[in-house]
Formats: structure tokens, C-alpha cells, sequence
């Protein structure tokens, strides 16, 4: 039992690890601002999210796993919050989108293109 | 109407004091009644903002019982969206066309709006860049990705929980 428990955790911690690593390689290879956001939330959420997970399971429960808990859930409440901000502020501020972007608008009857 | 209110209003001080009591590590009367103070005097200056009938779902059994479904249902999504994002990033030749998708959205409460932009920001491969009224703009890694949003089944289950509202 202990011995699963600790393969458990050493994965649990692998894979956060793995994710941030995935987020930081695509934060240098994506194209532009808002592609970055892509590879950087996401992968935030769940390497995060496993790391304190392995940390909640590595002691026995007490108060603070329930912290831990709540650590997680406020990580994903105001991490897509922060993602959206930043992107929101780029595009009200007109930081170019990559060359090969395409824009489709669906609000409106002719596919109105705003910007370039 | 206001008995509703009222009832919310006292929901929300408990919890607080609650969640204050879980992260205090030891039980000195001063800090319980510090706490129980700061909890009163959060909920009276927000309550315009959070308990606000229009703003937020009605809560009976259908719609807790609906919220726990949402957030496994995006839990799910979570872990796809991640791995989704991490094979792209991984692939020696990144095959990303990222595309500015806009589209008019069908929830209507300003909750649900948040709820659901923050949804699509967490979901495979796609960013709320701005949401303006009913408009969204959503930036996708490939233009599939982009307009998944349009018609999706979280959209539907927030509008049943919103359609809760005038049953009621």
C-alpha cells in the first residue's frame, strides 16, 4: 500500500513537472502573444494542479490538505481570469497577431474583417 | 423576494466563517471574532455585487447537483485541453493555424458569461480574447478548435441551469 502510494505521488509530481516544462517550451516557440497564452495557461493549471495534488496526497490528511485544496481551486478560478486579461488587454492595445492568422466573424451577415 | 436575499445573505457569512476556521491554525477567541467580523463587513460591501438575484443562479438541489456535473464535465475537458496543447508544443514541426474566431453567445446572466469565458480558456486549444455584451472573441491554435465554442454542451447545461430561474 505504502509502496503504491509512492508511486503515485513520484508520478503525480512527474507529470506536474512535465506540463510546466511543456508550458515553458511553448512560451519560446509559439508565434505571438495570444498562441503564448495557449501553451501557458493550460499548462499552469494542470502542472500546478498535479504538483499540489501529490503534496496533499505525500502526508496525511489534516487541515492542510484542505488547504492545499483550496490552493488548487482558487489557482484555476483566477488563472483563465489573468490568461483572458492579458489577452484582452494585447488586443485592445492592437499587439499584431502572427502573419498566418485567420479571422472569421460569425456576429454579423458579411464576414466583416476588423483588422489585420 | 427579500426573504431569498436575506437567506443568502446568511448562507454567505457562514461560509466564510467556515472557510476561516478551516485555515486558522489555532482557536483563540480574538481570532474567531476577528474573522467573524471581517466575514460580516465582506458580505454586507459585496452583496450587491455577488448575491444579486439577476447576476447569479438560483440555488436549489438541481442546479447544485448541476454544478458538481459542470465541473466534472470540465475537469475532463482540462486534462484533453492539456495534453492536446502539450503534443502541439512537443511536435518537431508545430502544426498551429491560429485563427480569431467572434460569434454571438446564447447565455444571458452576467454569471453565466463569466462562467463560460473562463470555461473556453481552460478548454483545448482556445482564449477568450474579448467578451463585449453578447459578443465573443475566441482565439483557437486551429480554426477547428476556435469554433467548437458555438455550439458546445457546457453552453446547454448553463442554459438549463438558467432556465431553473423562471420556473421558480
Amino acid at each position: 500500500m505504502e509502496l503504491i502510494m509512492d508511486i503515485l505521488i513520484v508520478f503525480f509530481l512527474i507529470s506536474g513537472v512535465f506540463f510546466y516544462f511543456v508550458g515553458v517550451v511553448g512560451l519560446i516557440r509559439m508565434p505571438d502573444v495570444y498562441s503564448r497564452m495557449h501553451a501557458t495557461t493550460k499548462c499552469d493549471t494542470l502542472g500546478a494542479g498535479l504538483i499540489l495534488l501529490a503534496l496533499m496526497l505525500a502526508q496525511p490528511i489534516s487541515t492542510a490538505t484542505a488547504k492545499i485544496f483550496f490552493v488548487i481551486v482558487f489557482i484555476w478560478l483566477t488563472n483563465p481570469t489573468a490568461a483572458h486579461i492579458i489577452a484582452r488587454a494585447s488586443y485592445k492595445t492592437n499587439i499584431p497577431f502572427a502573419s498566418d492568422t485567420e479571422f472569421v466573424d460569425h456576429t454579423s451577415d458579411g464576414a466583416k474583417e476588423e483588422r489585420q | 423576494m427579500s426573504k431569498v436575499v436575506d437567506n443568502s445573505i446568511i448562507g454567505m457569512i457562514f461560509l466564510l466563517i467556515v472557510f476561516w476556521l478551516l485555515i486558522l491554525e489555532e482557536f483563540a477567541l480574538w481570532k474567531v471574532l476577528i474573522g467573524i467580523a471581517c466575514s460580516v463587513l465582506i458580505v454586507l460591501f459585496m452583496k450587491d455585487f455577488v448575491l444579486n438575484r439577476n447576476l447569479r443562479f438560483v440555488l436549489n438541489i438541481k442546479n447544485i447537483i448541476s454544478v458538481f456535473r459542470y465541473i466534472l464535465a470540465l475537469i475532463k475537458e482540462i486534462v484533453i485541453a492539456n495534453i492536446q496543447v502539450a503534443q502541439i508544443v512537443l511536435a518537431p514541426k508545430m502544426k498551429i493555424e491560429p485563427a480569431l474566431v467572434k460569434f454571438k453567445g446564447k447565455v444571458s446572466k452576467e454569471t453565466s458569461k463569466a462562467v463560460l469565458g473562463n470555461s473556453i480558456t481552460l478548454t483545448p486549444g482556445t482564449l477568450t480574447v474579448d467578451i463585449d455584451g453578447d459578443n465573443y472573441a475566441i482565439h483557437g491554435l486551429t480554426r477547428e478548435y476556435a469554433e467548437n465554442p458555438m455550439d458546445w454542451y457546457l453552453v446547454d447545461w448553463l442554459l438549463e441551469m438558467e432556465e431553473e430561474d423562471e420556473v421558480e
